[in-house]
């Protein structure tokens, strides 16, 4: 089945939602506003904007190379905007005093000496930031790394080596935690504890967590609202439940008068897919609309009914309805 | 700024790299000490052959001063500092912990001043214990004095600002491979290169000029004046790697 989803001014299209400034007394945890980044011809990102309440787990989705790790090297000060603007707490990132205590990243971007072991690793980072060793060592044990402590990070897998960056990410016991594919190299068992750990985090212990991934299930279960990207350019941010119920619900009909019902539903702003003779998939438009616009035209109807996208398949949709010319 | 400079010794202290190249230049200084010694006299192995190597204090002075090989391996240590970072993608780290660029810098700079000097401290005390050994067990007297002292003061010194250059360099030049490769090539090739074509510039050159008259090698200026020069060099080079270090984006 070939599903097509415009996005029409009627369901509020691309939805770009940053606090605008002075108006809250608290600013948001993360303030994207018309962030662009090019290199060259490439355009990394492209005017984005949106924010991140404090206290939320948003998931940032989007395929391979939509711009989220560009975003957040540029929301971390590690990359300058080409134009706008990214902050964090009201503020640059560069001009936080002490961000550790405030912001803490896991990059995919950030790496490790091999040569160093994950404990030096993290007393290094924390003696950096005027942390005590101690706190490196109840970090490994936070991340369960602690038998491995004493080993150099070259001889690391890759999911020892993203429970190493998530323990530097806590370091500080930061508010915010910007997570950049975490899930990265972990097998299903890893990223079950993966889960589970950032739900600990974000539910018992209160810390706004934005995370990133290119697959929808990773984050899905954990996260309160998603900021969906493409090509560098904000899809939609909203909560999980509407994504799914405002993209990712479609009208499917059976009618003798197919093409017909088509024309009329297009010329309404919805988006038809013809498949085969007699059957439509409509999105962007509600399937009572749709059975009134059919009888008021007296469009026979064999069937009219609702499909329900996977969250999966809503995802998809989105990005891959991103990539028609 | 004194929590990121121990954190930049703590660095070097983690990693085999500098003990590495410590445990090389000191090999490769007690070698070039015995060479010297062996090589020195018809009959070195003799109190007659020993006194014919080190007669005077300037004879010690010349015997113990591993300047020269000390300076290149903190030079290409202090390469490594900036660049390092990057090869290891551990810039990222160490920009989010200390935005302030500038700050991580100099803290490389200041930490493998000291890194440097403690370099040629060890390799010296390796070069005096084999001289004065050999003296000693040749029943032949020490030449010690005010001469020697000086150079001995003064090769921790030359070592530390050779580091402190390679930092600048590295940060200049943020790819590791391409700074060790700039720093071995600019003083084994394009100094020796530019001091052939044009002449009296080698006194002014970092290494064979600057860095040469900072232990007293050099005849045409004076320590005081070496330093100087020697330090402008650092300074002008850590000035571009600030501003290469600012401007870059991290990953």
């Amino acid at each position: 089945m070939n599903y097509v989803v415009s996005q029409g001014s009627a369901d509020g299209g691309p939805t770009a939602s940053p606090a605008p400034a002075g108006r809250d007394a608290v600013p948001p945890a993360v303030v994207v506003e018309h962030l662009t980044k090019r290199y060259g011809a490439t355009v990394a990102v492209d005017d984005l904007s949106f924010s991140i309440r404090r206290g939320t787990v948003a998931g940032f989705l989007g395929p391979n190379g939509a711009g989220k790790t560009t975003t957040f090297r540029m929301l971390v000060g590690l990359a300058a905007p080409t134009s706008g603007v990214a902050r964090v707490f009201g503020h640059p990132y560069r001009s936080l005093n002490e961000p550790i205590r405030r912001v803490g990243a896991l990059l995919e971007i950030s790496g490790y000496h091999p040569g160093r072991t994950a404990r030096n690793h993290l007393r290094l980072l924390g003696r950096t930031a005027g942390i005590p060793d101690a706190r490196a060592d109840e970090l490994l044990a936070l991340v369960d790394l602690e038998y491995a402590a004493d080993r150099a990070v070259g001889g690391y897998s890759s999911g020892m080596r993203q429970r190493l960056g998530l323990a530097a990410a806590l370091l500080g016991d930061p508010e915010l935690l910007l997570l950049d594919e975490p899930a990265n190299g972990l097998d299903p068992k890893g990223m079950r504890w993966l889960r589970e750990f950032l739900r600990r985090l974000a539910h018992d212990r209160g810390k706004t967590v934005f995370v990133s991934s290119h697959v929808l299930a990773e984050v899905a279960q954990l996260v309160d609202e998603v900021v969906i990207i493409n090509r560098g350019r904000l899809i939609t941010q909203d909560s999980v439940e509407n994504v799914t119920t405002h993209v990712g619900a479609t009208v499917a009909v059976r009618s003798p008068g197919a093409a017909r019902l088509a024309a009329l539903l297009t010329a309404r702003g919805a988006t038809v897919t013809v498949d085969g003779d007699d059957r439509l998939i409509v999105s962007g438009s509600a399937i009572e609309d749709v059975g009134r616009l059919a009888a008021a035209h007296d469009v026979v109807l064999y069937a009219l009914g609702e499909e329900r996208l996977s969250l999966e398949e809503t995802f998809l949709a989105l990005t891959t309805s991103e990539e028609q010319p | 700024m004194i929590r990121l400079i121990g954190a930049e010794l703590f660095k070097l202290r983690t990693t085999r790299m500098y003990l590495g190249l410590l445990a090389a230049g000191t090999a490769l200084v007690v070698a070039v000490t015995a060479v010297q010694l062996a090589l020195g006299a018809d009959s070195s192995l003799s109190i007659e052959g020993a006194a014919e190597v080190i007669e005077t204090e300037a004879d010690l002075r010349s015997v113990l001063d591993v300047t020269g090989i000390a300076a290149l391996f903190t030079l290409v240590l202090g390469a490594t500092a900036v660049a390092g970072e990057h090869r290891h993608h551990t810039a990222a780290s160490m920009y989010l912990l200390t935005p302030a660029r500038s700050r991580v810098v100099i803290a490389k700079l200041v930490g493998y001043v000291i890194a440097g000097a403690l370099f040629g401290i060890v390799v010296e005390a390796a070069a005096a214990v084999v001289t004065v050994g050999w003296l000693v067990a040749m029943g032949a007297p020490v030449p010690f004095g005010s001469t020697v002292a000086a150079g001995l003061a003064l090769t921790p010194v030359a070592t530390g600002l050779a580091a402190a250059f390679g930092v600048g360099l590295s940060a200049a030049v943020p790819n590791q491979l391409g700074a060790v490769l700039v720093a071995v090539g600019w003083v084994m090739l394009a100094e020796q290169l530019l001091a052939g074509l044009v002449p009296g510039l080698a006194e002014w050159l970092p290494f064979s000029g600057a860095g040469a008259a900072v232990t007293g090698q050099a005849t045409s200026i004076g320590v005081a004046a070496g330093m100087a020069l020697f330090l402008g060099y650092i300074v002008a080079l850590t000035g571009v790697g600030l501003e290469v270090t600012r401007r870059r984006d991290v990953g």
